[in-house]
């Protein structure tokens, strides 16, 4: 991201620490957000291969459910108040992270990925 | 009044300001339902984000719901290139243009800027799936998910699970406070946020 997109000169004092706050607080989230996503895709290769009632009864899933819900309150709290300017700042982000795979593929990502992506596997890298 | 009242999913069922829901079952389904949740009511606004009906029909579709054209702001997607003149309308050239639909949503909210509330809609998840990996949309999402909480406004974003992976599915239910899929004889509500 151009640091100086979100700037007009001359630069006022508490403008520019306000930005930085802000850089900071998106920095933190896509952080978070990383680990989210792969908590949620080891909580959806779960809810993929065992039934409803196993599940229910499983102290590992029940602990990451939890983990997720904390992972969303800190989410929450490192980027509040999202506005306009901002987010279309960083849909454009995701999207060039998104454009090295595969866009304008067609369907098969889809399929793609589903694979290798088997229970228990360690896939949640924040631990 | 702080909540979004919507008929037509169940009986006298209101979502709290901030709140997104997915909606999930058969196309045909969920754009109906999509379509009786975020008709606005009073003063409020919508903002309809469509990759299969042409904006024409999304219009005529709120029209027949009671909707005036000034309360209308949708952003299409789809190849469809009929002139609506009842509500304003922004033409993208790609479901997976996901930076032109967070410009002319950010663009629309601006134009409805003396409203406190609005309805988004997104129809679907599933055909924009087909242009960005499950990876992309979920971070989307997630964003798209938090613009609409800082706004007090009520999202509902339309899904059919039988086109994808269960994984997929599971990893995108995921960005949801709440959940209404096709039951037996109607829609089942799962989650936070609402209240029936």
């Amino acid at each position: 991201m151009g640091f100086d997109d979100y700037l007009t000169k001359p630069v006022e004092r508490d403008e520019l620490l306000q930005t930085v706050e802000r850089l900071l607080g998106r920095s933190e989230f896509a952080d978070l957000e990383q680990e989210m996503y792969a908590l949620v895709s080891k909580q959806a290769a779960l809810r993929s291969t065992k039934p409803e009632e196993e599940l229910a009864e499983s102290e590992e899933f029940a602990e990451l459910e939890e983990r997720i819900a904390n992972l969303r309150s800190d989410i929450d709290a490192a980027l509040p108040g999202v506005e306009s300017d901002e987010f279309v700042a960083m849909v454009r982000d995701i999207e060039a992270d998104g454009d090295v795979g595969s866009r304008e593929q067609g369907q098969s990502q889809a399929t793609e990925e589903g694979k290798g992506m088997g229970v228990g596997k360690d896939d949640d890298g924040g631990e | 009044v702080t909540v979004y009242r919507v008929d037509g999913l169940a009986d006298g069922v209101s979502f709290d300001r901030g709140t997104s829901l997915l909606l999930t079952g058969a196309t045909a389904e969920t754009e109906a339902r999509l379509l009786d949740a975020v008709a606005p009511v009073d003063d409020e606004k919508c903002i309809v984000i469509t990759t299969n009906m042409g904006a024409d029909r999304i219009a005529s579709e709120l029209h027949d719901r009671g909707v005036d054209s000034d309360q209308i702001g949708i952003i299409d997607c789809t190849s469809h290139d009929a002139t609506v003149e009842d509500a304003t309308v922004r033409h993208l050239n790609s479901p997976g243009d996901l930076t032109g639909i967070s410009l002319e949503f950010a663009k629309l909210v601006e134009e409805f800027e003396d409203t406190a509330r609005a309805r988004v809609g997104f129809a679907s998840i599933s055909t924009a799936l087909m242009y960005a990996e499950t990876r992309t949309m979920f971070r989307f999402l997630h964003v798209f998910t938090a613009r609409i909480r800082s706004g007090d406004m009520f999202g509902v974003f339309a899904m059919d699970p039988e086109m994808h992976e269960d994984q997929a599915y599971n990893t995108i239910r995921a960005v949801f406070d709440c959940e209404a899929g096709s039951a037996n004889d109607g829609v089942e509500l799962r989650g936070t946020g609402f209240h029936q």
